[in-house]
């Protein structure tokens, strides 16, 4: 990754970030589900699944284990996906 | 001749396994601590959440207040005169079983699921405390305190079974729904009109939900009762607990 890349990156993690305390739920997620798949190895998600959870939930991890899955789910269909470098 | 190799030996392979075995600790992780320190996580991102928040709620709240017309002055006052009055009335209706108040820092839709954010004076809070409405409806009880912040989950919450009380009806149990919803069935003949008040059997003097809607058809030999609180959660700023 060049310097524009981690730029675009970080200011992306400080958007999802933002967003897990302020917007409604179902924005982080959707952010979530697409920036997965944009971007390599996103392990933001993880973080992301681990907040809604502790913050939201009722001593539950649904969100860490969901997002854990999609992001394990992301790897092999990243693979798979032509136009994916 | 040239022959294409067999396979590419410049790609890397098991471009997975780091990935997976990151995924792995972090999930391990988060069980251990989950499990030997449960309230870890709420404290260590409530923390970082609440300047979100309050940053948040001063927004939206008012600092262009300057730039509103007098008609929308006046029409913000009266509104927080009702709320002064509305939490008064609130502290006097639940006068011996609660009487602080707390902010609501952060409600639904943010969340997921049906959980208010509160903040109070920590000494205040404890977990399993009911919490109510300023207008005295209860709403649910407190199950997570870090400091001066606690997690409340609305008997509302999806799949979270209530029992309730009703006149008509004795004692029934409500399924939360989300969304400050519930659902219950009774047979068909039982009396139930839309309007009817559920109370908790421990709080028989405290709204716990209204009926909105009765489904009934020939072939079922239950009526369905679609029940909600009969406020707006969506714009709760203050409870009481």
């Amino acid at each position: 990754m060049n310097t524009r890349q981690h730029l675009k990156r970080i200011f992306i993690d400080i958007l999802l970030f933002v967003s897990v305390f302020i917007a409604p739920w179902w924005f982080t997620v959707i952010l979530g589900f697409i920036l997965v798949f944009l971007f390599e190895n996103f392990y933001e998600v993880l973080i992301i699944g681990l907040i809604i959870d502790s913050l939201y939930g009722a001593h539950s991890l649904t969100w860490t284990i969901a997002f854990s899955l999609l992001f394990l789910f992301s790897l092999f269909v990243k693979k798979h996906l032509k136009f994916k470098n | 001749m040239n022959y294409l190799l067999r396979n590419n030996v410049l790609r890397p392979r098991n471009t997975f396994k780091l990935p997976i075995a990151i995924t792995a600790v972090f999930l391990i992780f988060v069980f251990a601590v989950n499990t030997l320190f449960p309230s870890f996580f709420f404290s260590f991102f409530g923390a970082t959440a609440k300047p979100f928040w309050n940053f948040r709620n001063f927004f939206l709240n008012g600092p262009f207040l300057f730039l509103k017309n007098k008609g929308e002055l006046i029409k913000e006052n009266n509104d927080l005169k009702r709320k002064l009055l509305q939490l008064n009335l609130g502290k006097e209706f639940v006068d011996n079983k609660a009487s602080n108040v707390a902010e609501v820092i952060s409600r639904p839709p943010q969340s997921p699921y049906d959980i208010l954010v509160i903040e109070a004076q920590s000494d205040h809070l404890g977990e399993g405390q009911i919490v109510f409405s300023p207008e005295g409806i209860v709403l649910g009880n407190i199950i997570e305190v870090s400091g001066n912040i606690a997690k409340v989950s609305l008997f509302s919450s999806g799949g979270r079974e209530t029992a309730a009380h009703t006149q008509n009806l004795g004692e029934l149990v409500l399924e939360g729904r989300g969304g400050g919803n519930f659902f219950t069935k009774v047979p068909k003949d039982y009396l139930v009109n839309i309007g009817d008040d559920f109370y908790l059997p421990s709080y028989k003097d405290k709204i716990l939900a209204t009926v909105i809607s009765i489904e009934e058809n020939d072939q079922d030999s239950f009526k369905k009762i679609y029940l909600s609180y009969p406020l707006n959660m969506f714009e709760m700023e203050w409870v009481v607990f």
